[in-house]
Formats: structure tokens, C-alpha cells, sequence
């Protein structure tokens, strides 16, 4: 194996960084197995902790088209795979009896890529395939995927096996809002993307947002890991702390009191339920975390 | 350490993670040691590629976690169970910590030791008289109520219209094949059980319910919460099966358990559970955590059915705050003799 250089993990952990991604270690050393080895990557975690972007980065890194595809409940082979283009193959049969000839209606002039078949085929190279969200989609689709995964090809029973020019780097992300199969656990590599460490989430937001005061970014990192503690139904994750920096820039200010939170809530409370949870007793609870934040810093 | 030494023991990771339940095929394993080669030989980058290619969900991590020491850092052989020497008995189902980390990454399935319900500290249930065929019958009274009594999703089979608009345009845009949803929205049963010490009289009750509920369907999730959350799933097929006892004073902190189970747990999307809890809801944690709970709860469950056998007495009424959170959350609210002997009573 070539890539064992003493640097291979800390290289793609940087070129991650350069593609916008700051990943931990464990993380970076996921992806770099899964692009060597080459294995599909299913990523877990919290809702808002960066396993979407984590796809986008690696399609920077790499230099590769991102194909993605949204998992939804009801997602089916004709959405995710291919179907045939119906209007397309009447048009051609009736220009064929027109002039008395055949047409061989089940060929690949008349397939629909989707997502899946798109990443495949794809003639551009090997492309980075999301497959996000897979828990929300039925167990059915799961099944679909163990031949793609698996083998780097799909079965079309009209035309038979398809196999990848290029093997797609995979990238399957889920919520854990219901349990994948074991079939497609063992075909991919496994990483949980946690809620960053405070360290951890002053360097993402420094990174994405260059011009904030760094004493800015590292408060709204003290503040989301205060903010976590409290039992929400939707802990804040790092796209609302990214939300909340941006926020307070705007409003002009380069450090947060709790009258300026109070009026950003907003970008990092996402339901009633927490934001009365927050709010009540007076604000309490937030000027809790707050001064929680504050008291850590010092 | 030489190429043969490191695949040995990965063997014998990969051994130990299989005797603790965690299925680990020969594919696995080639990437494993495939992926050793990949990174430098330092111990913690040889920890992390062997263990995203060996531990490929949360609970298989933090079996991970505690077995790699073992055979890496210190170099000794694994213990004869590992599954038992990582949750010692004296934990007695504690969660393994991860660095502090409140995500229900580790299954309930897993806090408990492989003999943690006949291990020493558990203590038999006092018996109480328990006729199958009226558990039976209120498990199907359940799913009988679960199938047509609505609750706050649909059930059964749906038509697909964006499908079947889609398979129109092969007849000319006329809807000749209507086409169905792929399955019927089935739910998933689960059942929580309070094995807290002031429901020990119920507790055979509620086991044999539960029994009943997973005999009418196979994939019925059924835990045990005291001071610890048990999964009891894959065990209810043992005649011997008694709940955890709880300590004196340990208290039953209800949302805090619904919460773990709801997170940790290998449950149905959202809307698609049908949830019964079998407590007497004396929560000895604070209300906030129990509403919060209880709303989550709720989200994911088409219906919660609440069993209190403090209901079934003559002039009960839900007073104490938990309670009221409870019968506000639940969709129905009884006592537990009310569902269970509701035949017998009638007969009688």
C-alpha cells in the first residue's frame, strides 16, 4: 500500500481543512480509509454536526463532481436508480410503426439516470455520491444499495448488470432515527461525528468566518457547549453557531451579552418548546449558560 | 510489534467483539488489517483505522473502546467474557462513559451484563396471580385498538399519487394501475416497564404483558428502566426472567429513561410507534427533564398507552405534577388491572 506515509491521515485532514472542513482526528482517518481502501463511509451523529458538508468537502478536496441524493420515506428504484423514459419510447414506437420497422424499447437511449446510476456512470471520473439521510427512506432502498455498495454495480433487469466505470467515493449519512441493516453496516466504513469540543468549534468558526472577533467565536463555542447541557429537543449544532456569529456580526457587535442573545435567539433555538424553556423564569436558564460561558472562559 | 503479531491480535479483537455479540465478518477483518497497514504504526492511528473498520455502529464503538487496551496498550489477553468484564457487575448496567458524552451512543442492550437479570443483586419479583390468556387478550386488545382505534397517524395501505401519476404516462397519461405505497405503515410496539421497587407488585403483570405484545409481534421493543435502563427484547423468551431489582433510594427517574431509550434504542421512524408504559409514574427526577421526554415520546409515537395500576384503585386521581405531564401526554391513560383483566371483570 502506498499511501502508508507517515503523514497520510494528518495530509487529508488538511486538505480537509483547505476544503473548509475542520475533522477530528478519528474522522479524518475514516475518510482516509475510505478513500484508499476504497470503502463507502457511513457517517452518524446529531442532527447539524457537519456529516452533509462532510461529503461537499471531500468533493473539494478531490476535485470531483458531488452527486447527491435525498433520502426521503417513499424514495423508490425509479427516483434513486433509474426509469425509463415513457413519453420518449411512445414517441419512438410510433415512429417505428409509421415506418413499418422494430425499436428496441428497453435500451439505454431511453434511461433516466438518477442519482445512483448518474454517480456510476459517470464518465467525468470517479464523482463523490451522498446518500443523505438514508434512515429516513424505507428498508426496501437499503436493500437496493447492497449491490451498488457492495460490488460497484447495479442490476437493470431489462439490460442486465451495469458495472462503475469508476468506483464513486460513498458517503451515506444518518440520523439514527431508525436502525440501518447490519448488510449495509458491513459494507461501509463507520464514523459518529460528535458535537465538536469547544477548541474544536472555535477552530471551525474562525475558519468559516475569518473576519469574526476571535474572542466572538470562542464565547458562541462556550455558549453551544452550555446550550448542549441543557436538555433541548434540538440542541444547537454548528451551522446555528455559525448562525449566531454571523448574526451578531451583523447587529455590529463582537461580543454577545444577554440582550443581544435574546435577540438572536432565533438562529440557534429551532423550536416553542426550547425557546420557552429558555426564556422562561425570565430568561433564566440562557443568562445561565451565559454566565456559564463566561465563567469558563476565565 | 511485527505484520503477524498485529493480525493476531486484531483476531483477537475481532474475537472478543464477536463474543460480546458484535457480528464481525471475514471482510471486516480483511479491512481491518488492510487498513493497519494504512496508517502509521503509533498506537492511536493504528485505534482509530482498526476501529472504523471493526466497529461499525455505536454500540460496537464502545465495546471497541474498552477491549482495545486489552490486547493493544497493555499487550494481555482478553478476559473470558468480555462482555462481562466490560460491564462489571457492580456497574450493573451503568452506560459506558465516553469522555462524557450524553448522546445514547450505547444501546440499552448493551448496559446491561450478559447475566445482569440473574446475577447477584437481583432479586426475584413477588408473583402475582397472572393468567396469560387476559394478558393475551389486552395485547391484542392493543393492536386491536392500534389498527383501527387511529391514534395520530395513519395506518394501512396508502396510495402513492406521485407514483401512480408517474406510472400514468406509460398509458398515456391515463391512471390505469393505481399504485400502493410499498408496505402499509406498520407500527412498532414498545413497551417500557417501571421496575422501580413501588411497582413490584405489578411486575409480573407488566413482564407478561409484554410477553403477550411480543408474541402478537416480532419486532416489539421491550426495556426495563429503574435506576438503569434494561433492554429485555431477546430475553423474554426465558421462563426465569425477572426485572432488575432497584436499589433503596437509587429513585426511578422516568424521563430520563424514556429519553435514553428513545435515543439509544433501534426503533421505528417517527409516528410509527406504538408505545405502552407500564409505571406508576412517581418520578424522582425533576419535571423538566419528564416533559421533555414525554414530548419526544409523543413525536415519535402514533399512540402511548400509559398503564398505572395506582389507577385501578377506587378514587385515584392524577394530583402529583408528574402525573398530570403523564395523562396529558398519553393518549390513553388506565389502570393496569383495567387492561389486563378487562375480560374477567365483565365475566365477573
Amino acid at each position: 500500500m502506498s499511501d502508508r506515509g507517515p503523514d497520510a491521515v494528518a495530509q487529508v485532514r488538511a486538505d480537509l481543512v483547505r476544503a473548509g472542513y475542520v475533522a477530528a482526528p478519528d474522522l479524518a482517518t475514516a475518510v482516509h480509509l475510505a478513500l484508499t481502501l476504497p470503502r463507502p463511509l457511513l457517517v452518524e451523529g446529531p442532527a447539524g454536526v457537519g456529516k452533509t458538508a462532510l461529503a461537499g468537502a471531500i468533493s473539494r478536496m478531490l476535485g470531483r463532481r458531488l452527486v447527491r441524493l435525498q433520502c426521503f420515506e417513499g424514495l423508490d428504484s425509479g427516483q434513486a436508480l433509474y426509469e425509463w423514459d415513457y413519453p420518449r419510447q411512445m414517441l419512438a414506437l410510433r415512429q417505428a410503426e409509421a415506418k413499418g420497422a422494430e425499436v428496441e424499447l428497453f435500451s439505454e437511449r431511453f434511461l433516466l439516470k438518477r442519482p445512483l446510476l448518474d454517480a456510476l456512470l459517470a464518465e467525468d471520473g470517479p464523482v463523490v455520491l451522498l446518500i443523505d439521510e438514508i434512515d429516513r427512506a424505507d428498508e426496501a432502498l437499503e436493500a437496493l444499495l447492497l449491490e451498488l455498495l457492495g460490488e460497484g454495480q447495479v442490476t437493470i433487469p431489462e439490460l442486465g448488470t451495469l458495472r462503475a466505470q469508476t468506483m464513486p467515493h460513498v458517503v451515506v449519512t444518518s440520523n439514527r432515527t431508525r436502525e440501518l441493516s447490519d448488510a449495509l453496516r458491513r459494507r461501509c466504513l463507520y464514523s459518529w461525528i460528535d458535537y465538536p469540543t469547544v477548541r474544536q468549534e472555535t477552530e471551525i468558526l474562525s475558519h468559516h468566518l475569518p473576519q469574526a472577533a476571535p474572542q466572538l467565536t470562542a464565547q458562541v463555542a462556550r455558549l453551544m457547549a452550555a446550550l448542549r447541557q441543557e436538555q433541548m429537543e434540538k440542541p444547537p449544532g454548528v451551522s446555528e453557531a455559525l448562525d449566531l456569529v454571523a448574526a451578531t456580526q451583523g447587529l455590529g457587535e463582537d461580543r454577545l451579552d444577554p440582550f443581544l442573545l435574546g435577540r438572536a435567539l432565533g438562529t440557534v433555538v429551532k423550536s416553542a418548546a426550547d425557546r420557552e424553556r429558555l426564556l422562561g423564569d425570565n430568561g433564566a436558564r440562557l443568562s445561565a449558560a451565559l454566565q456559564r460561558a463566561e465563567g469558563e472562559q476565565g | 510489534m511485527t505484520h503477524g503479531e498485529l493480525a493476531a491480535r486484531v483476531r483477537r479483537l475481532a474475537a472478543g467483539m464477536r463474543q460480546a455479540g458484535v457480528a464481525i465478518g471475514v471482510a471486516e477483518l480483511a479491512d481491518a488489517l488492510l487498513a493497519s497497514q494504512l496508517v502509521t504504526a503509533e498506537l492511536e492511528p493504528q485505534r482509530l483505522a482498526l476501529r472504523a473498520t471493526l466497529a461499525r455502529d455505536p454500540r460496537a464503538q464502545s465495546l471497541f473502546d474498552q477491549l482495545f487496551p486489552w490486547l493493544f496498550a497493555a499487550g494481555s489477553e482478553l478476559p473470558a467474557d468480555p462482555g462481562a468484564e466490560v460491564l462489571p457487575a457492580g456497574q450493573g448496567g451503568q452506560v459506558p462513559s465516553q469522555g462524557g458524552r450524553d448522546r445514547g451512543e450505547a444501546l440499552p442492550e448493551f448496559i446491561p451484563a450478559a447475566s445482569d437479570l440473574t446475577a447477584a443483586g437481583t432479586e426475584s419479583v413477588p408473583q402475582q396471580e397472572g393468567d396469560w390468556r387476559y394478558h393475551a387478550w389486552a395485547a391484542s386488545f392493543l393492536a386491536w385498538a392500534d389498527r383501527f382505534g387511529g391514534g395520530r397517524a395513519e395506518v394501512g395501505r396508502r396510495l402513492d399519487l406521485r407514483r401512480t401519476l408517474r406510472h400514468s404516462l406509460a398509458t398515456g397519461g391515463d391512471p390505469v394501475t393505481l399504485v400502493w405505497k410499498r408496505r402499509p405503515v406498520r407500527r412498532q410496539s414498545l413497551v417500557l416497564l417501571d421496575a422501580s421497587r413501588s411497582m413490584r407488585p405489578w411486575a409480573e403483570s407488566g413482564l407478561q404483558l409484554a410477553r403477550a405484545m411480543a408474541r402478537r409481534r416480532a419486532d416489539t421493543e421491550v426495556y426495563a428502566f429503574s435506576a438503569q435502563v434494561s433492554r429485555l427484547s431477546r430475553r423474554l423468551g426465558d421462563g426465569a426472567l425477572t426485572l432488575p431489582a432497584a436499589a433503596w433510594g437509587s429513585g426511578t427517574r422516568i424521563g430520563e429513561a424514556i429519553r435514553a431509550v428513545l435515543r439509544g434504542a433501534p426503533l421505528a421512524p417517527p409516528r410509527r410507534l406504538s408505545t405502552l408504559i407500564v409505571s406508576d409514574a412517581l418520578e424522582a427526577g425533576s419535571l423538566t427533564p419528564l416533559a421533555g421526554a414525554l414530548a419526544e415520546l409523543r413525536r415519535r409515537s402514533a399512540v402511548v398507552t400509559w398503564a398505572n395500576p395506582l389507577a385501578d384503585s377506587a378514587g385515584y386521581q392524577a394530583l402529583t405534577d408528574a402525573a398530570r405531564l403523564v395523562v396529558r401526554a398519553a393518549d390513553r391513560y388506565q389502570g393496569l388491572a383495567a387492561l389486563t383483566q378487562g375480560p374477567r371483570r365483565r365475566a365477573s
